[in-house]
């Protein structure tokens, strides 16, 4: 069939637009669950994305225009960093079309599991903070990801309700800096 | 038992030290950070258990990112990376400052995570916490955690640097005590 390297091209050349609810686990090394939070995920090529945490707690990761806003509600903390074109910040920069993939990674199918074809992802540069990033195509669409840390920590997330090129407003995409939230700008 | 913030979100914080928090060993919790400095700022899950003298602190960003762990036994501060990536050093606080580019007082902030000023050094109570070493100690929300009263949301700052905590969960003694 379709070699997973070009499945995975196809996606991502095919979705000018994405959304898509999400569940994320944290495995701790041993493999057990250890925190769990759910959301929105949001992608607008190229370079907008946004992460919409919405349980256990509220916290938004929005990218756009080269820049990153995190904000945390509880801590009322807005952070704007910018969007570090060597995937150190955020491995979903690679969804955004931001980066061309061969550049920066090695790109290896790694079998199916169910109907997920599994598609590993390793930098080709030391300095990232992640080993790879496992991304999960179900009938040729996004169905999930997966990144470990140098500790061998994993997160995992699942994505349901896949839409490809929904429309999208663009207000999704700029960050509103909630009343009273302290904002730190790189 | 259940957890529940304790009185109205305003609480003052309580003007009379409980001494016995001082005792409460061990103890973890788990909650958010944000850290600003002039030059950074950054907000990381916290994981922090204590034992007596003993300190295990991670922290890790969003999606798992950048995580590092802190183990601070007496004199010596252990910081890991992941990878075997490990040092080591005689000065905690000065080799934290040195890799989070801030200076935190991490052996103070053992006694004010509970909401107790440090032991031996003279504080000056404000209307929401205390002043203790040229830091401000604010708590905005407490929470009952079996018969203790803990912090939910805090914050320390001095001119240089603010940090603000959110603790989701206290684990006390062994069970886990919501």
């Amino acid at each position: 069939d379709d070699s997973p390297v070009r499945q995975l091209k196809a996606f991502l050349t095919a979705s000018r637009s994405l959304s898509a609810d999400f569940k994320q686990v944290l495995l701790n090394e041993q493999g057990l669950p250890v925190k769990t939070s759910f959301g929105v995920f949001y992608l607008q090529r190229p370079g907008k994305f946004r992460w919409d945490y919405q349980k256990p707690f509220s916290q938004q990761i929005v990218a756009d225009k080269g820049k990153v806003w995190f904000y945390d509600k509880d801590l009322d903390q807005v952070t704007v960093k910018k969007l570090d074109q060597s995937l150190g910040s955020t491995p979903a920069l690679l969804l955004s079309g931001e980066v061309s993939l061969e550049d920066n990674f090695i790109i290896e199918g790694q079998g199916k599991e169910g109907d997920m074809q599994w598609i590993k992802l390793s930098p080709k540069s030391e300095e990232t903070t992640f080993k790879y990033i496992l991304i999960g195509l179900t009938k040729g669409s996004l169905g999930g990801m997966e990144l470990s840390d140098n500790f061998g920590q994993l997160t995992r997330i699942y994505f349901s309700n896949v839409l490809i090129n929904p429309p999208l407003k663009q207000n999704l995409f700029q960050f509103e800096v909630p009343k009273g939230a302290d904002v730190f700008e790189e | 038992c259940s957890l529940f913030t304790a009185a109205p979100p305003e609480v003052s914080y309580s003007k009379t030290v409980n001494q016995a928090l001082y005792h409460l060993e061990p103890w973890a919790l788990d909650g958010r950070v944000a850290l600003t400095g002039a030059q950074d700022s950054w907000t990381a899950d916290l994981a922090w258990s204590h034992r007596r003298d003993d300190e295990r602190i991670s922290l890790s960003g969003p999606l798992g990112q950048g995580a590092v762990k802190i183990h601070l036994s007496g004199e010596t501060v252990t910081v890991a990376e992941g990878d075997g990536k490990v040092e080591s050093s005689d000065d905690p606080e000065g080799f934290i400052n040195q890799r989070l580019g801030m200076f935190v007082p991490v052996t103070s902030l053992r006694y004010w995570v509970l909401g107790v000023p440090e032991p031996e050094l003279d504080f000056e109570e404000t209307g929401k916490g205390f002043r203790q070493a040229g830091w401000t100690i604010a708590f905005q929300a407490m929470q009952r955690v079996g018969d203790w009263l803990l912090p939910r949301k805090m914050s320390v700052a001095n001119e240089r640097v603010k940090l603000k905590l959110i603790i989701n969960e206290w684990t006390l003694h062994d069970g886990k005590m919501r």
